[in-house]
């Protein structure tokens, strides 16, 4: 079952709990407590992925409007109830470790959460002005992010500060404080009640919408170029693994080198399908091994009329003006000579770097030569 | 850009007169309005307009209507309808028409946007407090005021479409219906925006507007990512297309062809664009397949046929290896993609496609065959519904391709590069037709 549909059942159940809430205790806020709950149960499912397939979940959103609104007991109930709930409906998620992690980490945002506001409020002498109810849900949020990157280094998961996770947890922090805005209000002005945070949550989910198709199309395009990368293995032009161990020591080499992001992206495409001209290419049993050269630029015009590939068919074609691109280019010839030597004759890497470097100096540039001796003893590629 | 036509100003002229009017006389009644909100909810509303989404159905989307819902509930409460207008006139303003010059469609568009929001601004104001005081009355209102906002709006368009002597109601209803749907849940929020403007303070206008902003982003990453996705797509098919001159736009037409039928059977658009990756993306395992042994004219020996079917298996691991393909990776089996009708649980998208690359197979003139008529093929088709093809998907497309009126195959084909083709024959590429039978006998 998709998380979409979890979560709508999770929607109807949290619903209904809210009207025998309500039934129940009519004067007391604990139906809206029951949908609070609700609404964290549902923001676990719905979370904003990132590039590294970690994700900033939409319930720490709602954690803000519960931190700003209720006291401690009633809190620590509702986040602990809402995330136990959460634990058995996040079934998806590989292992018993990770859940646990995720658990970890939720408890402790919550935890952060609730005391950072606390703690600002207070500082602020609990002044109801728009400023500092403002500053105090400001404090909550950025608590939010120092906590989960304190647990997920301390669990050894490294925490993800791109640019897409940077918006994550920007759109996750003004939503939160806009919810919570909405539902206590400022002084008694500008309260609507537990409609805040239900329509105040519409942009969140609107990016939440965002984030997924970008998550699923992304997927999706780098599986079909590795998909293409296939083709040369699967027509025996080159050996089983090569395009992915070639990528694999290229993105080691591009960081190394200090590549940009987009930069080392392009190199990564380009290891990828810098044999994918071969296939075009007369039979070799017809025609010959063909030229390394031919391929390069037959593989390159090909890239380079696909706009956003455009790039990487300059790295494979190696004759870029732009002097990254070159340097990309280098390198990436660089890793799969490196790859032929290992793979496909069965050199052990120190003797493999070695033949490399014995090469006459202006075949290989020394500083690449560095950067893949570095990359494969850090990324522990096939030795 | 559209060229303004000379006969819109007979409608333009008095619009803008009309426009002018209404502003005169609500300057008179009400004084100048707030200067700040108005300066903020204009620039807010310019940005947003130049910062549209194009979403999956085909529909431009922008925030503009959030901010502009946030800006009647704000100036209405502020006694300046006057002010709403003069943000409606922000509606109109779009930076291409001062670019190219386009002038006349800048009053035209600013007097068209202000009486709409004029409309919804005076209906908004004419409601009682305790309408618009409290949810969820008070989105009910919002809905009302933004229905008051289009019927101004389509109305004034449909009449300057009539000036222009190219009205046509149904397709304007049919255009127009997915953007009234779209400004509902604007309506609403802009209305809670709006309240929340009043009585906080314009600081919380920044907390709404940044994720919406954030979400407007990564959609744009997305369509990115999809054109690239695309785009990657059709390298790889003109890669094919390199091997194999026979399949000049084969896949894209497979691809076409396997859309009818999945419009037939009501394709919800996720499904359609996976079933159309899987048919542009069919033959992939030709890629290895050797040159020569594709474009051979003559009979294959067992070995080579092998090693064409070999692409098949291939297709099938290469396909797999994409998640949102994989369940229906056997669009590339030919064994699997014969019709069973016992197995309910096979996904329908296989056949349609192995349906769609028969028939394209049909109609297409090959190396070692000149295309039949549409009829043969449509006869072939039926011949073999029920027991190698899903009688379904083949009424599918017989009734897609005669309710479009096309024709394929001989006498129709547009271009082929094989004149001198025999009238019957056997080669590399036609898998899907008379091959297994000739090696059978």
């Amino acid at each position: 079952m998709s998380r979409a549909a979890r979560a709508g059942i999770v929607a109807a159940l949290g619903a209904l709990a809210t009207i025998v809430a309500f039934a129940i205790e009519p004067n007391s806020r604990a139906d809206e407590l029951v949908l609070l709950a609700t609404g964290i149960v549902i923001g676990e499912l719905l979370v904003l992925r990132l590039e590294d397939r970690s994700a900033v979940p939409l319930s720490f959103a709602v954690m803000i409007v519960l931190a700003s609104s209720f006291d401690f007991e009633e809190y620590a109930l509702t986040i602990f109830s809402a995330e136990a709930i959460a634990y058995f409906v996040r079934i998806s998620q590989p292992s018993l470790r990770w859940r646990l992690s995720i658990l970890v980490d939720r408890f402790a945002v919550a935890g952060a959460t609730f005391l950072a506001y606390a703690v600002a409020w207070d500082a602020l002498d609990r002044r109801e002005s728009v400023a500092a109810v403002l500053t105090a849900l400001g404090a909550a949020a950025l608590a939010q992010v120092v906590a989960d990157y304190l647990v997920r280094t301390a669990l050894r998961i490294s925490p993800s500060f791109s640019v897409r996770a940077r918006l994550a947890w920007l759109a996750v922090a003004s939503s939160g404080m806009l919810m919570a805005v909405g539902y206590r209000g400022v002084d008694g002005h500008g309260d609507v009640g537990i409609w805040g945070p239900l329509l105040f949550a519409t942009p969140l989910l609107a990016a939440w919408y965002a984030f997924e198709r970008l998550d699923a199309a992304t997927l999706s395009y780098t599986q079909t170029i590795e998909s293409l990368a296939m083709a040369p293995e699967f027509g025996g032009l080159v050996v089983a693994g090569h395009a992915q161990r070639v990528a694999q020591l290229s993105v080691a080499m591009g960081h190394d080198l200090g590549l940009s992001p987009s930069e080392v992206d392009d190199l990564e495409k380009a290891a990828l399908l810098h044999h994918l001209g071969e296939v075009t290419l007369e039979d070799p049993e017809v025609a010959g091994r063909p030229d390394p050269a031919e391929v390069a630029a037959v593989t390159g015009g090909m890239l380079r009329e696909i706009r956003p590939l455009a790039g990487a068919g300059d790295i494979v074609a190696g004759d870029a003006e732009d002097p990254k691109h070159r340097l990309a280019g280098h390198a990436l010839r660089l890793a799969s000579e490196y790859d032929d030597l290992t793979a496909t004759s069965g050199t052990s890497a120190d003797i493999a770097i070695e033949t490399l470097r014995s090469a006459p100096a202006f075949v290989h540039d020394p500083r690449l030569l560095s950067a893949l001796e570095r990359a494969v003893k850090a990324h522990s590629v096939p030795r | 850009m559209r060229i303004f036509p000379r006969r819109l100003w007979w409608f333009t002229v008095p619009l803008l007169a009309f426009a002018a009017a209404a502003a005169t006389a609500a300057a008179a009644v009400e004084g100048a309005p707030p200067l700040v909100p108005v300066v903020v909810f204009a620039s807010l509303l310019i940005f947003s307009e130049h910062r549209p989404v194009r979403l999956p159905n085909g529909i431009s989307g922008t925030g503009g209507s959030l901010v502009l819902f946030s800006a009647i509930v704000v100036l209405v409460a502020q006694g300046s309808v006057l002010g709403a207008f003069l943000v409606g006139c922000a509606n109109g303003l779009y930076a291409l028409h001062f670019h190219r010059s386009a002038w006349p469609w800048i009053p035209f568009n600013a007097a068209v946007a202000a009486l709409s929001t004029l409309g919804a601004a005076l209906v908004y104001a004419a409601m009682p407090p305790s309408f618009t005081e409290h949810l969820p009355a008070a989105a009910v209102v919002a809905v009302a005021v933004a229905l008051v906002f289009f019927a101004v709006n389509a109305l004034l368009l449909a009449v300057s479409d009539a000036f222009e002597g190219q009205l046509d109601w149904r397709g304007f209803l049919r255009d127009v219906a997915p953007v009234v749907l779209q400004m509902v849940p604007f309506a609403i929020l802009g209305f809670l925006l709006g309240r929340l403007y009043l009585d906080l303070g314009a600081a919380v206008m920044v907390l709404i507007i940044v994720p919406i902003l954030i979400a407007r982003e990564m959609f744009a990453s997305y369509l990115t990512v999809k054109e690239s996705h695309d785009e990657t797509v059709h390298m790889l098919i003109r890669a094919l297309e390199t091997k194999d001159r026979y399949t000049a736009g084969h896949s894209e037409r497979v691809a076409t062809y396997a859309q009818y039928m999945g419009e037939e059977f009501a394709f919800r658009p996720a499904r359609m664009e996976r079933l159309r990756f899987a048919a542009l993306m069919h033959d992939i395992g030709k890629l290895v397949v050797p040159n020569h042994l594709l474009n051979k004219p003559g009979r294959l020996t067992e070995e080579e046929f092998a090693r064409i079917r070999l692409h098949e298996k291939v297709s099938v691991q290469m396909l797999s290896h994409i998640e949102f393909l994989r369940p229906i990776a056997a669009v590339t089996n030919s064994d699997a993609m014969r019709f069973d009708p016992d197995d309910e649980d096979h996904p329908v998208e296989p056949y349609m496609v192995m349906i769609a690359d028969a028939y394209d197979a049909m109609t297409s003139t090959r190396s070692y065959r000149k295309a039949v008529l549409q009829e043969v093929a449509f006869q072939e088709l039926r011949d073999k519904s029920g027991t190698q093809f899903h009688p379904a998907c083949v009424e599918a497309l017989i009734n897609a391709i005669e309710k479009r009126g096309e024709m394929h195959g001989a006498g129709f084909e547009i271009h082929t590069e094989f004149d001198n083709a025999p009238d019957v024959g056997l080669g590399s590429a036609g898998l899907g037709d008379l091959l297994r039978t000739e090696i059978a006998s």
